[in-house]
């Protein structure tokens, strides 16, 4: 049995974010409807990777991946007829996620007040990127300057250059997470006897987690995070990544114990006691001049040696594997991390697949994505008992879009 | 007075040191779960601290340390020796009365203590048992440990980040470990729902690694669905176009710009003073820019060099901009935004005085999880755990003290002779 089985949730709006907290549910075994705009959909549909095929909006890799296992209806929240049928199928639902934008749900009918009045149950997720409320709620948001504004790439770069921004949709996908654990905290209140609830997340402060600690260190000590250098981790010397014969491998060694078989490890026993280097504090003084000792050594032998002895003398090392390795290392095979994600016109893929362990209740793993308004027609006659003329007439009058033929 | 939590009766067995597990348990807490964290006078939870010399436990090093005392609010503390057969029987005895148990232990060190599955579920049948190390509980490398860097590192995500022909970079923040947390907490909770519909419990195992590797989850697909990974961009953006991050007036200020829509660059122009590239009608899009990326990004460049990084961020703000200052993070404290929301709120303390704490991410109508107790001093809660819900009487607690199986005061281990142990 899946965990969320026989649990509905209706989907609104664009992003990574919300796609993902629609997919953590979907892998869960909620039954998942993504309610899109007709013509260009989710504007995830829009972002790369892109297949060779059909083009967008049934071409994005990262809409296949969001998407899998759940439901696409194509409905124009901008018409009177679109905002009557998204009430009418939220009535029916259990959850509610959106990322319409701050009070965007409320002008197209479907805030939180109004679809809770038929139903006291619901639970509904309002994600944005600076929250419903503030001074920042009606700025404009990207991965970059949520991590920029949450004290995430300050620290990332060159002492003198600027900070790094990390490449891809973190920001979001963290986002994502914290509005499914809200979620299921809510459900859960739900399961004791609680009324539904308004959950505001915003993903700005969801990324905030990573980076909460350095805030609440400065009230202790009023020390400042600094920016040292690219792949010089502070306070802790080394925690970093050197390259290898055939690619790079993660070394961290922090304690005694870890140093000392660092060194003996890399042939350089005499840099354990050596004074320059003999405590984390130091090492990390010192950086720069210990990697003039180390990045030698550890280019001697590839990263897979160095990951499996550093580790076989509990060193915590890491072989820092390329997104190609990930299919060909046999522990990532044998906990099947990868799975295959399908979509009608891109066909079959692999990623790596949403990754919880739960014996009893196992999440679905990959999935087919639906095209834009590929169930719109099945949805609204099942859920909603609408027929063919009804149909066809909300169809003409651009309420809805009837999707799924193949292009 | 509290208000009415959604995990009000929810008690969880917190086994979790460090940073990932006690962030599950403080999402699970800050929900109104009662969470028993135990830690022992000999092992208490090593984010407490490194250091323990005899001069560190005297002055109570143990409980000042900024991220033990935020990480742990709001949960209740216990030590007891799980290493001595009485210690294992009281923890056995918590279990029977709770609904899950969660640790982040190496691979084999419940089993050693006499904690495995089969114990843990003759105990208590419909237990959920959530362990995270940073490779998983099966599986080749399982008994592979790491740090939050580690974690980072195995999951291949430095290799989505920097320029083309640059190094893998690594973020600063020990990555894996927050991240860790949170897919650990999502999957427990998910556990939590399905016992409390059809009281089945059941063993949880995430991967570290494998919830960072969901962070980069655009390079598997690229991988999968190309062959190949993304290309790195540095700081611009593959898909949009200008993204930066550009030096402002004061030393060491930066500001991200990010115009993800096209509706966005005209404004970017009258906000940067360059009317002229609003007029080119070839930089309407995306592609007309990308040819001319350089000459674009040295116009903001020359506007941000003379401004002040949070006025240039409302500037471009007011006018449609994606745009955020690349603050510290010890800049989030007084940050109006953070401050505005209600996101960090204090908490008086013994030892330590009033600190802040960062609140839950999610707020509930409106409302961030309850602030109801700091951090427990080691063994501040024996009494009223082991008393309390095993029913222990006092005279059992004193016995149990001086057999060293409980307690409240750190024992100083004994010094390596070297460190080759």
């Amino acid at each position: 049995m899946r965990a969320l089985e026989g649990i509905k949730v209706l989907e609104f709006g664009d992003g990574v974010a919300v796609g993902y907290c629609g997919a953590l549910l979907a892998a869960c075994g909620a039954d998942v409807v993504k309610v899109e705009p007709p013509g260009t959909g989710d504007m995830v549909r829009h972002l790369p990777p892109f297949g060779d095929g059909a083009p967008a909006p049934e071409a994005s890799g990262l809409h296949a991946f969001l998407s899998a296992g759940k439901s696409s209806i194509a409905v124009d929240l901008k018409t009177e007829n679109g905002q009557d049928l998204a009430r009418r199928l939220a009535a029916g639902c259990d959850i509610v996620i959106e990322a319409l934008g701050p009070g965007t749900a409320e002008r197209v009918g479907i805030g939180y007040e109004r679809l809770k009045s038929g139903s006291p149950g619901l639970v509904m997720v309002a994600l944005s990127w600076f929250g419903n409320d503030g001074p920042r709620r009606d700025w404009s948001g990207s991965d970059a300057v949520a991590q920029a504004l949450a004290g995430f790439i300050y620290p990332i770069g060159q002492k003198d250059g600027p900070p790094i921004i990390p490449g891809g949709f973190a920001a979001q996908i963290t986002g994502g997470l914290t509005a499914f654990i809200a979620t299921m905290g809510a459900l859960i209140g739900g399961l004791s006897g609680d009324d539904g609830v308004l959950i505001d997340q915003s993903i700005l402060e969801a990324q905030t987690a990573y980076t909460e600690t350095a805030g609440v260190r400065h009230a202790y000590d009023g020390v400042h995070s600094i920016r040292k250098g690219i792949n010089k981790f502070t306070p802790t010397y080394p925690q970093t990544i050197y390259p290898a014969a055939d690619g790079w491998i993660g070394v961290t060694a922090l304690t005694p114990a870890q140093w000392f078989a660092c060194c003996e490890l890399v042939g350089a026993p005499e840099l354990f006691d050596d004074p320059r280097f003999n405590t984390s504090a130091a090492r990390n003084a010192q950086a720069d001049e210990l990697d003039t000792y180390l990045v030698p050594l550890f280019r001697q032998r590839t990263a897979l040696e160095w990951f499996h002895e550093g580790q076989a003398r509990r060193v915590p090392f890491a072989m820092v594997p390329t997104m190609a390795d990930l299919a060909d290392l046999d522990h990532f095979q044998a906990r099947e991390v990868l799975a295959t994600y399908e979509h009608p016109d891109l066909g079959a893929f692999t990623a790596a697949t949403i990754p919880w362990k739960l014996a009893a209740t196992p999440l679905r793993h990959g999935g087919l994505a639906p095209r834009l308004g590929q169930h719109t027609r099945e949805i609204l006659s099942d859920r909603l008992g609408l027929d063919s003329d009804k149909i066809a007439a909300l169809s003409s009058s651009g309420a809805i879009a009837l999707g799924g033929t193949a292009s | 007075m509290s208000p009415r939590l959604p995990l009000r009766d929810i008690r969880i067995v917190d086994l979790t040191m460090g940073w990932s597990g006690p962030l599950a348990t403080r999402h699970l807490a800050d929900m109104g779960a009662e969470v028993i964290k135990i830690e022992s006078c000999g092992y208490p939870d090593w984010w407490r601290g490194w250091e323990n010399t005899p001069e560190a436990l005297a002055s109570k090093e143990h409980e000042k340390s900024p991220s033990f005392n935020q990480i742990n609010r709001n949960k209740l503390g216990i030590t007891i020796d799980l290493t001595k057969d009485r210690g294992r029987a009281l923890a056995l005895q918590l279990v029977a009365r709770a609904d899950a148990v969660i640790e982040n232990q190496a691979k084999g060190v419940m089993e050693k203590l006499g904690l495995s599955l089969d114990e843990l579920r003759a105990a208590n049948p419909s237990i959920i048992w959530l362990s995270l190390p940073a490779y998983g509980a099966a599986g080749p490398w399982s008994g592979y440990r790491g740090y939050g860097s580690t974690v980072e590192h195995g999951a291949g995500l430095p290799h989505l980040t920097g320029e083309p022909d640059g190094p893998p970079i690594q973020t600063h923040v020990a990555y894996g470990d927050a991240c860790g947390g949170l897919n650990a907490v999502a999957a427990l909770l998910t556990g939590l729902f399905h016992r409390k519909r059809t009281g089945e419990g059941q063993r949880i195992d995430i991967s570290q690694v494998e919830g960072m590797l969901q962070q980069g989850v655009h390079g598997t697909i690229a991988q999968g669905l190309t062959g190949a990974p993304p290309v790195r961009t540095g700081n611009r953006h593959p898909v949009f176009t200008p993204q930066g991050c550009f030096a402002c007036a004061e030393p060491d200020s930066w500001l991200v710009v990010a115009v993800t829509e096209d509706a966005m660059w005209p404004s970017l122009c009258k906000v940067i003073e360059r009317p002229d590239l609003a007029d080119d009608p070839s930089l309407a899009s995306v592609s007309g820019r990308r040819a001319m990326e350089d000459a674009i990004e040295d116009a903001i460049a020359a506007w941000a060099g003379a401004m002040d990084a949070n006025l240039a961020m409302t500037a471009l703000q007011n006018a449609g901009v994606a745009a955020g200052v690349a603050q510290r993070p010890t800049d989030l404290l007084h940050d109006p935004g953070y401050v505005a929301r209600g996101f960090w709120q204090t908490l008086d303390r013994d030892v330590v005085g009033t600190k802040p704490h960062p609140m839950s991410a999610w707020r509930f109508n409106g409302e961030r999880g309850f602030l109801r107790a700091p951090s427990p001093l080691l063994g501040e809660h024996n009494q009223q755990i082991l008393g309390g819900i095993l029913g222990l009487d006092d005279d059992e607690l004193a016995e149990l003290e001086d057999a060293g199986i409980i307690g409240t005061e750190p024992i100083a281990p004994e010094r390596p002779k070297a460190a080759k142990s």
